[in-house]
């Protein structure tokens, strides 16, 4: 009974270090991919898009602005 | 320019006064304290724990907050009738809507510099302070003063309540908005809904590019010319929504 009772948390700590060898080696793994892909193409991408689109929003406003400007001027000199 | 910074005082100085500021600042300041009780982890994850949980503390409070305050402070002066005053003076709608704008973004940034101040302290006892967290802080600040821009562009032309909640949705959606629905526009198969989603899709702000919690969690480089367009990303956003605003206030019967 004692044998088999040691055996077993023998058994149990071996399966256990080993499985904390596997998560650690895996955890570095990972840290490594991340390290190494971290770039972001896609947002860049993006970015650039919705900045085309702003910026074409942006101008649009401002000249509507310049032109409804004239436009009262001329009203108020008329 | 003047006339907008006296409003934006005056504004920021009924904002401080706001329970909604002080609960929650000290909500997070209270996560972030309690967040250095993390002793289960080894060192090196301890304070990556820590980065983690302060930054997403720091991003929820400040979108929180700017969302309550940007998404009311308008409409309040608008239901309470002391607009009138001030639009009496030579002060364009223009110029007030700036001023709540700003007033209620300097009070998010009081708010947030505290608890930034407090994370710094923790870093630094941890020796783990690095110029990374400046640029994720910074950029934090930036994604605050897009969604406080979408809460008073939206603030002009809807109620107190639907304005902070349209302001709450588009600003999760903005969050996960390269996660989940990029996937989902390109599965649409028909041309017109097509069209609609990626209307839908590009009007809404990217606030995930605004997130650098990764380079400052793992302690890596970002590229300067990246940082610099997502800077100019945020300038222009705050932009077009308050030109958007200002129009809408404009035109908007009192």
């Amino acid at each position: 009974m004692r044998t088999a009772l040691l055996t077993a948390v023998f058994a149990i700590s071996e399966a256990g270090q080993a499985l904390g060898d596997h998560l650690g080696h895996h955890h570095d793994h990972d840290e490594a991919l991340l390290t190494h892909h971290w770039s972001m193409p896609s947002y860049t991408h993006e970015i650039r898009l919705q900045l085309a689109i702003i910026a074409a929003a942006l101008a649009a406003a401002g000249l509507w602005s310049a032109v409804s400007s004239i436009r009262r001027k001329k009203k108020c000199e008329g | 320019m003047h006339r907008i910074m006296v409003l934006a005082k005056a504004t920021m100085l009924e904002n401080a006064r706001k329970q909604v500021f002080h609960v929650v600042t000290l909500i997070t300041l209270t996560i972030v304290c309690a967040s250095t009780m993390l002793s289960f982890f080894t060192l090196g994850v301890q304070v990556k724990m820590l980065k983690d949980l302060c930054m997403t503390s720091l991003l929820f409070c400040g979108g929180l907050l700017a969302v309550a305050l940007a998404s009311t402070s308008l409409p309040n002066e608008i239901e309470n009738k002391t607009c009138y005053p001030i639009l009496a003076r030579p002060i364009r709608r223009t110029e007030l809507l700036l001023g709540k704008y700003l007033g209620s973004l300097i009070t998010v940034y009081l708010g947030l510099a505290a608890i930034s101040i407090v994370f710094a302290a923790l870093l630094a006892a941890k020796q783990a302070l690095d110029s990374n967290l400046i640029i994720s802080v910074g950029f934090i600040f930036l994604e605050v003063a897009v969604i406080a821009a979408v809460s008073t562009c939206l603030s002009t032309f809807t109620t107190p309540a639907i304005a902070a909640m349209l302001s709450f949705i588009i600003y999760v959606a903005g969050t996960i908005k390269m996660g989940y629905f990029k996937p989902l526009v390109d599965q649409v198969t028909n041309p017109a809904a097509g069209l609609l989603a990626r209307i839908a899709y590009h009007m809404l702000p990217n606030l995930e590019s605004f997130n650098f919690k990764d380079a400052l969690v793992h302690n890596l480089n970002v590229p300067s010319s990246y940082l610099v367009q997502v800077a100019i990303y945020g300038v222009l956003y705050c932009a077009l929504m308050l030109t958007i605003g200002s129009y809408a206030f404009s035109r908007r019967e009192l």
